[in-house]
């Protein structure tokens, strides 16, 4: 399989820190002469998700990860991306093999979180991703991305506690309305 | 004070999967699923993610023509025919989306349809269609011979538990208030329906299915056959077998 060389790849990524508009043109152009390479299926798969091109970013990201299983990376926003189209069985067999790193890995911690928090459990969730961040040195956009997250979560959190206690006060009014309407009250007419 | 959310697991206030969710991405994963296999399974969760769709649409046809004497259900039932062949034939890889494709068609079948139909006959005929089926369906097995009166008060209690299933789709429907003389029996009201739905969501997957398409969402006998990929006379026994359960489970909250 002939890859990228890394003075191509240097150069790509030039190209698409220099255009937002022409970034997929210079990754196609580059894969049609290296289309086995899965550093470019990624890259057009991240380009297509960014650009919400739902169809082609599933099927770039998951041809990086089948060129190339051990690509953590990809691996990850593979089943990330099931992850958000709703599909967590199959990210959860995407992501199958990241637990399989070691325990100080940063991508198994973010698997483990996440795992966590479609299981609606949200302590260990954060706990988890709290660990995968202070481990990750090397992927600070992920960092920011998985605070993202957890922040939403924490809202979501706070806002849950507050409905509960809402709901519980709601269920009094009913109650109170139904008791309401025992005889002593004046009739209506 | 109860917190929910907090210790996780079940009860949640809210779900963690929804944090991550993209209406895009959830849309195409849709279509990728059916793309894979062209299953009943597929096909159906694509009904279910656009039925609104189909549902406001039918909604919006039926209030620009209120002069006429047509029932929202009529309409309904022609935009759920349309939507389901727009899936049918929908092709993801032109890049137009789905509801694009879906919009054309569905309004384009609606005007046919009602154009040609007598709008008289057309509300007699599908009050007249849905009716027989279900009668149809709830007297399979009705043993009236053995004891007419237990047969009866059986086949009453079961058609009684669909219309306060149906009562949930009139006011979706309808939008109004709830017309009950006084504030009790319309919360005691409610909060019947509120039980029958939470046994509904104990019923199994296909019987609740069929029930919740049927009554909640106005979908026909015939049009669950196809989601299902059943004939109409499968989906009138599990529609009985539903109704039976629901019977049996009602009758245990007492």
């Amino acid at each position: 399989m002939e890859l990228c060389g890394d003075e191509d790849m240097a150069a790509l990524v030039g190209q698409m820190q220099a255009s937002d508009t022409e970034d997929l043109a210079a990754v196609d152009a580059m894969l049609r002469r290296f289309p086995q390479d899965p550093r470019l299926y990624f890259m057009r798969g991240s380009i297509l998700a960014g650009r919400k091109q739902p169809q082609e970013a599933h099927a770039a990201l998951a041809r990086a990860v089948e060129l190339a299983p051990d690509f953590a990376i990809a691996r990850y926003q593979l089943g990330f991306f099931e992850l958000t189209s709703g599909e967590v069985d199959q990210a959860l067999s995407s992501w199958g093999p990241l637990l399989r790193l070691p325990e100080d890995a940063y991508l198994r911690k973010f698997v483990e979180g996440l795992t966590h928090l479609v299981r609606d459990e949200f302590e260990p969730a954060l706990a988890r991703m709290r660990e995968g961040i202070a481990l990750n040195r090397e992927n600070e956009p992920l960092n920011g991305d998985i605070r993202l997250l957890m922040g939403e979560c924490e809202r979501a959190m706070k806002a849950g506690a507050t409905a509960s206690a809402d709901g519980e006060e709601s269920d009094l009014s009913a109650t109170s309305l139904l008791l309401g309407q025992f005889p002593g009250r004046p009739t209506r007419h | 004070m109860r917190v929910r959310g907090l210790s996780g697991g079940r009860g949640a206030a809210f779900r963690g999967v929804d944090l991550l969710l993209r209406p895009e991405r959830v849309e195409a994963a849709l279509w990728r699923g059916f793309a894979g296999e062209r299953n009943h399974e597929n096909r159906r969760r694509l009904f279910d993610h656009y039925r609104h769709f189909a549902a406001r649409l039918a909604s919006a046809q039926f209030s620009r023509r209120a002069q006429g004497n047509y029932e929202r259900g009529d309409v309904e039932q022609l935009a759920y025919e349309a939507l389901i062949q727009a899936i049918e034939r929908f092709d993801t890889r032109r890049g137009v989306p789905f509801e694009a494709f879906a919009r054309i068609r569905i309004k384009g079948h609606i005007a046919n349809h009602l154009a040609q139909a007598s709008e008289a006959a057309a509300n007699y005929h599908y009050r007249q269609r849905v009716e027989r089926e279900r009668l149809k369906s709830l007297q399979q097995g009705l043993n009236a011979a053995a004891d007419p009166i237990a047969a009866l008060s059986a086949l009453s209690a079961t058609i009684a538990l669909g219309l306060i299933l149906e009562g949930d789709r009139m006011q979706e429907i309808h939008a109004i208030p709830d017309p009950a003389p006084t504030p009790y029996e319309s919360l005691a009201w409610r909060e019947l329906q509120g039980r029958v739905r939470d046994l509904v969501d104990n019923l199994p997957e296909r019987e609740g299915f069929v029930i919740r398409q049927h009554y909640r969402n106005g979908v026909s006998f015939q049009q669950i056959a196809l989601l299902l990929g059943v004939t109409k006379g499968r989906v009138s026994q599990i529609h009985k077998a539903a109704l039976d359960r629901l019977r049996e489970l009602a009758a245990k909250l007492r």
